[in-house]
Protein backbone atom coordinates (compact mmCIF):
# COMPACT_ATOMS: atom_id res chain seq x y z
CA UNK A 1 0.00 0.00 0.00
CA UNK A 2 1.54 3.38 -1.29
CA UNK A 3 1.86 6.10 1.69
CA UNK A 4 -1.21 8.02 -0.28
CA UNK A 5 -3.72 5.51 -0.58
CA UNK A 6 -2.66 5.06 3.38
CA UNK A 7 -3.56 9.14 4.17
CA UNK A 8 -6.58 8.11 1.82
CA UNK A 9 -8.18 5.18 4.03
CA UNK A 10 -7.10 6.76 6.88
CA UNK A 11 -9.14 9.84 6.44
CA UNK A 12 -11.85 7.86 5.25
CA UNK A 13 -11.98 5.54 8.04
CA UNK A 14 -11.96 9.07 10.25
CA UNK A 15 -14.87 10.30 8.48
CA UNK A 16 -16.94 7.68 9.14
CA UNK A 17 -16.02 7.24 12.90
CA UNK A 18 -17.13 10.80 13.27
CA UNK A 19 -20.06 10.41 11.08
CA UNK A 20 -21.00 7.10 13.12
CA UNK A 21 -20.26 8.83 16.62
CA UNK A 22 -22.48 11.62 15.47
CA UNK A 23 -25.16 9.52 14.81
CA UNK A 24 -25.24 7.28 17.75
CA UNK A 25 -25.13 10.38 19.54
CA UNK A 26 -28.06 11.85 17.87
CA UNK A 27 -29.64 8.43 18.82
CA UNK A 28 -28.60 8.11 22.44
CA UNK A 29 -29.77 11.76 22.88
CA UNK A 30 -33.33 11.27 21.26
CA UNK A 31 -33.18 8.11 23.93
CA UNK A 32 -32.61 9.70 26.77
CA UNK A 33 -35.26 12.23 26.58
CA UNK A 34 -38.13 9.25 26.10
CA UNK A 35 -37.21 8.45 29.64
CA UNK A 36 -38.72 11.47 31.61
CA UNK A 37 -41.14 11.15 28.82
CA UNK A 38 -41.94 7.66 29.86
CA UNK A 39 -41.96 8.39 33.51
CA UNK A 40 -44.47 11.39 33.16
CA UNK A 41 -47.05 9.16 30.79
CA UNK A 42 -47.29 6.11 33.59
CA UNK A 43 -47.93 9.00 35.84
CA UNK A 44 -50.43 11.00 34.16
CA UNK A 45 -51.84 7.21 34.49
CA UNK A 46 -52.30 7.12 37.85
CA UNK A 47 -54.71 10.28 37.36
CA UNK A 48 -58.27 9.86 37.05
CA UNK A 49 -59.57 9.87 33.69
CA UNK A 50 -61.49 12.66 33.70
CA UNK A 51 -58.81 14.58 35.19
CA UNK A 52 -56.13 13.50 32.42
CA UNK A 53 -56.27 15.80 29.76
CA UNK A 54 -56.30 18.78 32.10
CA UNK A 55 -53.63 17.91 34.21
CA UNK A 56 -51.55 15.54 32.07
CA UNK A 57 -51.98 17.07 28.54
CA UNK A 58 -52.51 20.36 29.29
CA UNK A 59 -49.80 21.45 31.76
CA UNK A 60 -47.23 18.78 32.97
CA UNK A 61 -46.93 17.19 29.28
CA UNK A 62 -46.07 20.71 27.90
CA UNK A 63 -43.69 22.27 31.03
CA UNK A 64 -41.84 18.51 30.27
CA UNK A 65 -41.28 19.56 26.78
CA UNK A 66 -40.39 23.08 27.71
CA UNK A 67 -37.86 21.30 30.15
CA UNK A 68 -36.03 18.96 27.43
CA UNK A 69 -36.08 21.73 24.62
CA UNK A 70 -34.45 24.28 26.55
CA UNK A 71 -31.43 25.30 24.24
CA UNK A 72 -28.79 26.21 26.84
CA UNK A 73 -29.79 22.37 28.24
CA UNK A 74 -27.04 19.84 27.80
CA UNK A 75 -28.44 15.84 27.06
CA UNK A 76 -27.41 14.80 30.69
CA UNK A 77 -28.76 18.02 32.47
CA UNK A 78 -32.04 17.88 30.63
CA UNK A 79 -32.44 13.83 31.32
CA UNK A 80 -31.95 14.51 35.10
CA UNK A 81 -33.86 17.65 35.35
CA UNK A 82 -36.64 16.06 33.08
CA UNK A 83 -36.32 12.27 35.02
CA UNK A 84 -36.96 14.17 38.58
CA UNK A 85 -39.38 16.36 37.17
CA UNK A 86 -41.49 13.51 36.17
CA UNK A 87 -40.59 11.06 38.79
CA UNK A 88 -41.93 13.94 41.13
CA UNK A 89 -45.14 14.13 39.59
CA UNK A 90 -45.42 10.18 39.68
CA UNK A 91 -44.94 9.99 43.18
CA UNK A 92 -47.46 12.85 44.19
CA UNK A 93 -50.07 12.42 41.01
CA UNK A 94 -53.16 11.23 43.29
CA UNK A 95 -52.08 14.25 45.75
CA UNK A 96 -52.43 16.86 43.25
CA UNK A 97 -55.59 15.01 41.61
CA UNK A 98 -57.18 15.10 45.10
CA UNK A 99 -56.41 18.89 45.35
CA UNK A 100 -57.45 19.79 41.79
CA UNK A 101 -60.83 18.10 41.89
CA UNK A 102 -61.39 21.00 44.52
CA UNK A 103 -60.58 23.66 42.51
CA UNK A 104 -62.73 22.27 39.97
CA UNK A 105 -65.55 23.36 42.33
CA UNK A 106 -63.87 26.63 42.00
CA UNK A 107 -63.43 26.95 38.64
CA UNK A 108 -67.32 25.53 38.23
CA UNK A 109 -68.38 28.58 40.55
CA UNK A 110 -66.68 31.14 38.46
CA UNK A 111 -68.17 29.58 35.65
CA UNK A 112 -71.50 29.74 36.04
CA UNK A 113 -70.91 33.23 37.64
CA UNK A 114 -69.80 34.38 34.35
CA UNK A 115 -72.44 32.29 32.10
CA UNK A 116 -75.02 34.41 34.62
CA UNK A 117 -73.70 37.60 34.17
CA UNK A 118 -73.29 37.43 30.49
CA UNK A 119 -77.26 36.41 30.59
CA UNK A 120 -77.80 39.65 32.40
CA UNK A 121 -76.19 41.85 30.29
CA UNK A 122 -77.65 40.13 27.22
CA UNK A 123 -81.20 40.22 28.58
CA UNK A 124 -81.01 44.00 29.84
CA UNK A 125 -79.67 44.46 25.91
CA UNK A 126 -82.95 42.24 24.97
CA UNK A 127 -85.30 44.41 27.13
CA UNK A 128 -83.58 47.91 26.42
CA UNK A 129 -83.81 46.96 22.83
CA UNK A 130 -88.01 46.19 23.20
CA UNK A 131 -88.24 49.31 25.22
CA UNK A 132 -86.21 51.39 22.38
CA UNK A 133 -88.45 49.58 19.68
CA UNK A 134 -92.05 50.33 21.43
CA UNK A 135 -90.91 53.86 22.19
CA UNK A 136 -89.45 54.52 19.12
CA UNK A 137 -92.49 53.05 17.23
CA UNK A 138 -95.28 55.09 19.31
CA UNK A 139 -93.54 58.10 18.83
CA UNK A 140 -93.57 57.52 14.75
CA UNK A 141 -96.96 56.92 15.28
CA UNK A 142 -97.69 60.41 17.38
CA UNK A 143 -95.66 62.00 14.30
CA UNK A 144 -97.95 60.08 11.66
CA UNK A 145 -101.04 60.33 13.15
CA UNK A 146 -100.34 64.05 13.74
CA UNK A 147 -99.25 64.43 9.57
CA UNK A 148 -102.69 62.16 8.53
CA UNK A 149 -105.00 64.43 10.64
CA UNK A 150 -103.26 67.54 8.84
CA UNK A 151 -102.61 68.96 12.54
CA UNK A 152 -98.29 69.05 12.00
CA UNK A 153 -98.27 72.93 13.03
CA UNK A 154 -101.96 73.62 13.38
CA UNK A 155 -101.14 75.67 16.85
CA UNK A 156 -100.03 78.76 15.35
CA UNK A 157 -103.91 78.80 13.68
CA UNK A 158 -105.96 77.87 16.36
CA UNK A 159 -104.36 79.06 19.09
CA UNK A 160 -102.62 77.58 22.23
CA UNK A 161 -105.57 76.69 23.98
CA UNK A 162 -107.09 74.70 21.26
CA UNK A 163 -104.33 73.20 20.01
CA UNK A 164 -102.91 71.90 23.56
CA UNK A 165 -106.52 70.89 24.09
CA UNK A 166 -106.54 68.67 20.90
CA UNK A 167 -102.90 67.51 21.90
CA UNK A 168 -104.21 66.07 24.94
CA UNK A 169 -107.44 64.56 24.04
CA UNK A 170 -106.14 62.82 21.55
CA UNK A 171 -102.79 62.21 23.62
CA UNK A 172 -104.97 60.31 25.77
CA UNK A 173 -107.80 58.70 23.60
CA UNK A 174 -105.21 57.17 21.14
CA UNK A 175 -102.29 56.79 23.55
CA UNK A 176 -104.15 54.74 26.03
CA UNK A 177 -105.06 52.49 22.99
CA UNK A 178 -101.66 52.46 21.90
CA UNK A 179 -100.44 51.64 25.46
CA UNK A 180 -103.27 48.70 26.00
CA UNK A 181 -102.23 47.27 22.85
CA UNK A 182 -98.86 47.17 23.05
CA UNK A 183 -98.03 45.86 27.08
CA UNK A 184 -99.21 42.06 25.96
CA UNK A 185 -97.23 42.16 22.86
CA UNK A 186 -94.42 43.15 24.91
CA UNK A 187 -94.65 40.55 27.35
CA UNK A 188 -94.94 38.18 24.78
CA UNK A 189 -91.58 39.55 23.16
CA UNK A 190 -89.95 39.39 26.54
CA UNK A 191 -90.58 36.12 27.05
CA UNK A 192 -88.93 34.81 24.36
CA UNK A 193 -86.25 36.63 24.66
CA UNK A 194 -85.31 36.96 28.08
CA UNK A 195 -83.98 34.04 29.42
CA UNK A 196 -84.68 33.69 32.95
CA UNK A 197 -81.63 32.83 35.28
CA UNK A 198 -81.23 29.20 34.51
CA UNK A 199 -77.32 29.14 34.33
CA UNK A 200 -77.24 26.93 37.53
CA UNK A 201 -76.57 22.72 35.96
CA UNK A 202 -75.15 22.25 39.72
CA UNK A 203 -78.33 22.70 42.54
CA UNK A 204 -77.32 24.64 45.25
CA UNK A 205 -74.25 26.41 43.81
CA UNK A 206 -75.22 29.92 43.02
CA UNK A 207 -73.21 32.78 41.15
CA UNK A 208 -71.61 35.20 42.68
CA UNK A 209 -71.07 38.90 41.12
CA UNK A 210 -69.72 42.52 41.63
CA UNK A 211 -71.98 45.42 42.19
CA UNK A 212 -72.69 45.67 38.77
CA UNK A 213 -73.90 42.80 37.91
CA UNK A 214 -75.75 42.53 40.81
CA UNK A 215 -77.69 46.20 39.85
CA UNK A 216 -77.99 45.13 36.67
CA UNK A 217 -79.72 41.88 37.75
CA UNK A 218 -81.91 43.69 40.32
CA UNK A 219 -83.06 45.71 37.11
CA UNK A 220 -83.80 43.11 35.19
CA UNK A 221 -86.18 41.06 37.54
CA UNK A 222 -87.28 44.14 38.47
CA UNK A 223 -88.94 45.22 35.05
CA UNK A 224 -89.44 41.81 33.29
CA UNK A 225 -90.11 39.86 36.81
CA UNK A 226 -88.57 36.72 37.82
CA UNK A 227 -89.83 34.64 34.81
CA UNK A 228 -88.47 37.16 32.39
CA UNK A 229 -92.48 37.49 31.22
CA UNK A 230 -93.45 40.88 32.15
CA UNK A 231 -92.78 44.67 30.51
CA UNK A 232 -93.29 46.37 33.79
CA UNK A 233 -93.85 49.91 32.56
CA UNK A 234 -93.95 49.69 28.90
CA UNK A 235 -97.66 50.84 28.34
CA UNK A 236 -97.21 54.10 30.60
CA UNK A 237 -93.97 54.49 28.30
CA UNK A 238 -95.69 54.09 24.96
CA UNK A 239 -98.40 55.98 26.08
CA UNK A 240 -95.92 59.09 26.79
CA UNK A 241 -93.77 58.64 23.77
CA UNK A 242 -96.84 58.51 21.77
CA UNK A 243 -97.97 61.82 23.45
CA UNK A 244 -94.53 63.28 22.93
CA UNK A 245 -94.70 62.81 19.16
CA UNK A 246 -98.28 63.71 18.45
CA UNK A 247 -97.66 67.45 20.44
CA UNK A 248 -94.04 67.11 18.66
CA UNK A 249 -96.01 67.51 15.08
CA UNK A 250 -99.16 69.66 16.70
CA UNK A 251 -97.18 72.04 18.89
CA UNK A 252 -93.89 72.06 17.34
CA UNK A 253 -95.14 71.17 13.86
CA UNK A 254 -92.43 68.25 13.41
CA UNK A 255 -92.57 65.96 10.97
CA UNK A 256 -90.95 62.32 10.60
CA UNK A 257 -88.77 63.30 7.19
CA UNK A 258 -87.54 66.14 8.76
CA UNK A 259 -86.55 64.06 12.14
CA UNK A 260 -85.22 61.31 10.79
CA UNK A 261 -81.50 61.36 12.22
CA UNK A 262 -82.90 60.59 15.89
CA UNK A 263 -84.81 57.33 14.59
CA UNK A 264 -81.83 56.32 12.28
CA UNK A 265 -79.68 55.92 15.56
CA UNK A 266 -82.58 54.36 17.79
CA UNK A 267 -82.59 51.76 14.30
CA UNK A 268 -79.22 51.45 14.82
CA UNK A 269 -78.59 51.01 18.76
CA UNK A 270 -81.35 48.43 18.39
CA UNK A 271 -79.65 46.82 15.91
CA UNK A 272 -76.67 46.47 18.18
CA UNK A 273 -78.68 45.71 21.35
CA UNK A 274 -80.15 42.68 19.30
CA UNK A 275 -76.24 41.55 18.32
CA UNK A 276 -75.50 41.78 22.03
CA UNK A 277 -77.95 39.60 22.68
CA UNK A 278 -77.87 37.29 20.32
CA UNK A 279 -73.78 36.98 20.96
CA UNK A 280 -74.15 37.06 24.91
CA UNK A 281 -77.25 34.86 25.22
CA UNK A 282 -77.55 32.53 22.51
CA UNK A 283 -73.81 31.95 21.59
CA UNK A 284 -71.27 32.97 24.29
CA UNK A 285 -73.27 31.22 27.38
CA UNK A 286 -73.74 28.54 25.07
CA UNK A 287 -70.18 27.66 25.19
CA UNK A 288 -70.13 28.41 28.97
CA UNK A 289 -72.39 26.12 29.85
CA UNK A 290 -70.71 23.18 27.65
CA UNK A 291 -67.40 24.35 30.21
CA UNK A 292 -69.78 24.10 32.91
CA UNK A 293 -70.58 20.23 31.64
CA UNK A 294 -67.00 19.69 31.20
CA UNK A 295 -66.32 21.11 34.49
CA UNK A 296 -68.55 19.33 35.97
CA UNK A 297 -67.68 15.52 34.63
CA UNK A 298 -64.21 16.49 36.24
CA UNK A 299 -65.75 17.07 39.29
CA UNK A 300 -67.43 14.29 39.59
CA UNK B 1 -61.65 28.17 51.46
CA UNK B 2 -59.39 27.85 54.83
CA UNK B 3 -55.45 26.68 53.57
CA UNK B 4 -52.84 25.20 55.99
CA UNK B 5 -50.05 26.94 55.80
CA UNK B 6 -47.06 25.25 56.40
CA UNK B 7 -42.99 26.13 55.23
CA UNK B 8 -43.10 25.12 52.11
CA UNK B 9 -46.78 26.43 51.28
CA UNK B 10 -44.94 29.97 52.29
CA UNK B 11 -41.92 29.48 50.40
CA UNK B 12 -44.03 28.78 47.07
CA UNK B 13 -46.31 32.77 48.26
CA UNK B 14 -43.15 34.17 48.72
CA UNK B 15 -42.13 33.89 45.11
CA UNK B 16 -45.41 34.60 44.26
CA UNK B 17 -45.48 37.86 46.37
CA UNK B 18 -41.97 39.06 44.96
CA UNK B 19 -43.59 40.50 41.75
CA UNK B 20 -47.48 39.29 42.38
CA UNK B 21 -48.57 40.76 38.47
CA UNK B 22 -46.02 38.07 37.10
CA UNK B 23 -47.01 34.81 35.33
CA UNK B 24 -44.79 32.02 37.26
CA UNK B 25 -44.20 29.24 35.28
CA UNK B 26 -44.35 25.35 37.34
CA UNK B 27 -40.62 24.44 36.10
CA UNK B 28 -39.31 28.33 37.17
CA UNK B 29 -41.24 27.82 40.55
CA UNK B 30 -39.20 24.85 40.84
CA UNK B 31 -35.96 26.50 40.27
CA UNK B 32 -36.90 29.73 42.16
CA UNK B 33 -38.17 27.74 45.42
CA UNK B 34 -35.92 24.68 45.09
CA UNK B 35 -38.77 22.56 45.71
CA UNK B 36 -39.51 19.06 43.37
CA UNK B 37 -41.79 18.94 41.02
CA UNK B 38 -44.09 16.23 43.35
CA UNK B 39 -44.07 19.20 46.13
CA UNK B 40 -44.76 22.00 44.37
CA UNK B 41 -47.66 20.76 41.82
CA UNK B 42 -49.63 19.62 45.25
CA UNK B 43 -49.37 23.01 46.51
CA UNK B 44 -49.73 24.66 43.36
CA UNK B 45 -53.22 22.38 42.96
CA UNK B 46 -54.36 23.63 46.96
CA UNK B 47 -53.78 27.78 46.33
CA UNK B 48 -55.55 27.82 42.99
CA UNK B 49 -58.50 25.61 44.63
CA UNK B 50 -58.68 28.30 47.15
CA UNK B 51 -58.66 30.54 45.05
CA UNK B 52 -55.52 32.35 45.29
CA UNK B 53 -53.73 31.49 42.24
CA UNK B 54 -55.61 31.33 38.78
CA UNK B 55 -53.90 29.08 36.06
CA UNK B 56 -54.24 30.01 32.82
CA UNK B 57 -52.36 29.13 29.20
CA UNK B 58 -49.87 30.84 27.61
CA UNK B 59 -50.51 32.65 24.24
CA UNK B 60 -48.26 31.01 22.05
CA UNK B 61 -48.39 29.69 18.68
CA UNK B 62 -47.33 25.86 19.49
CA UNK B 63 -46.25 25.39 15.25
CA UNK B 64 -43.98 28.66 15.51
CA UNK B 65 -43.10 27.74 18.79
CA UNK B 66 -42.56 24.04 18.55
CA UNK B 67 -44.51 23.11 21.80
CA UNK B 68 -47.10 23.53 23.37
CA UNK B 69 -48.72 25.70 25.36
CA UNK B 70 -47.45 25.72 28.85
CA UNK B 71 -49.72 26.58 32.15
CA UNK B 72 -48.83 29.41 34.13
CA UNK B 73 -50.41 30.73 37.48
CA UNK B 74 -50.72 33.96 38.55
CA UNK B 75 -51.34 35.53 42.55
CA UNK B 76 -55.61 36.70 42.55
CA UNK B 77 -55.95 39.96 44.38
CA UNK B 78 -57.66 38.39 46.95
CA UNK B 79 -54.86 35.45 47.83
CA UNK B 80 -52.32 38.31 47.78
CA UNK B 81 -54.09 40.01 50.49
CA UNK B 82 -54.30 36.67 52.29
CA UNK B 83 -50.93 35.23 51.42
CA UNK B 84 -49.78 38.89 53.36
CA UNK B 85 -51.36 38.28 56.35
CA UNK B 86 -50.54 34.62 56.13
CA UNK B 87 -47.08 34.65 55.92
CA UNK B 88 -46.66 37.68 58.54
CA UNK B 89 -48.80 35.71 61.12
CA UNK B 90 -46.00 32.72 60.28
CA UNK B 91 -42.98 34.88 60.28
CA UNK B 92 -44.77 36.37 64.01
CA UNK B 93 -45.27 32.59 65.27
CA UNK B 94 -41.57 31.68 64.33
CA UNK B 95 -39.56 34.33 66.01
CA UNK B 96 -37.58 33.78 68.61
CA UNK B 97 -38.29 35.48 71.94
CA UNK B 98 -36.99 38.32 72.64
CA UNK B 99 -35.01 37.74 75.88
CA UNK B 100 -33.93 33.72 75.76
CA UNK B 101 -32.90 32.77 79.48
CA UNK B 102 -29.84 31.45 79.70
CA UNK B 103 -29.64 28.04 81.48
CA UNK B 104 -26.69 28.77 84.15
CA UNK B 105 -23.33 26.78 83.33
CA UNK B 106 -21.81 24.03 85.43
CA UNK B 107 -20.12 26.02 88.04
CA UNK B 108 -21.73 29.30 87.42
CA UNK B 109 -23.56 30.97 90.02
CA UNK B 110 -26.97 30.66 89.40
CA UNK B 111 -28.07 34.14 90.77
Amino acid sequence: MTPLLSVLFSFIGGLLVVIIGDLVSEEVRGQLDRIPMVLLKIAGRRLPRELREEIYEDEWLPELLYILRRAEARPVSRLLTGTRFSFGLLRSARRIARARAGASSIELKRLISATNAMQVVGNIAAVLGGYILICGSAMILGLVFSSILGLVGVIEKVGWVLGLTLTVVLGVLVGSLVGLFVSPSMRLALSRWVKPHKTLIVQGVEPRHGAAITALRALQTFITGPKGNEARGIGFMAFLTYSIGLALGIVFGVTLRRSALPFEIAGATLAFLAVLRVALVDVASMWFRHRQRRAIRRKS
Amino acid sequence: MPLRMTVTVAKVLRVFLEDAAEPRYGFDLMQDTGLASGTLYPILARLEGAGWIIGEHEAIDPEIEGRPARRYYVLTAEGAKAAREELAQLSERLRPPAAVRRSPRLGENPI
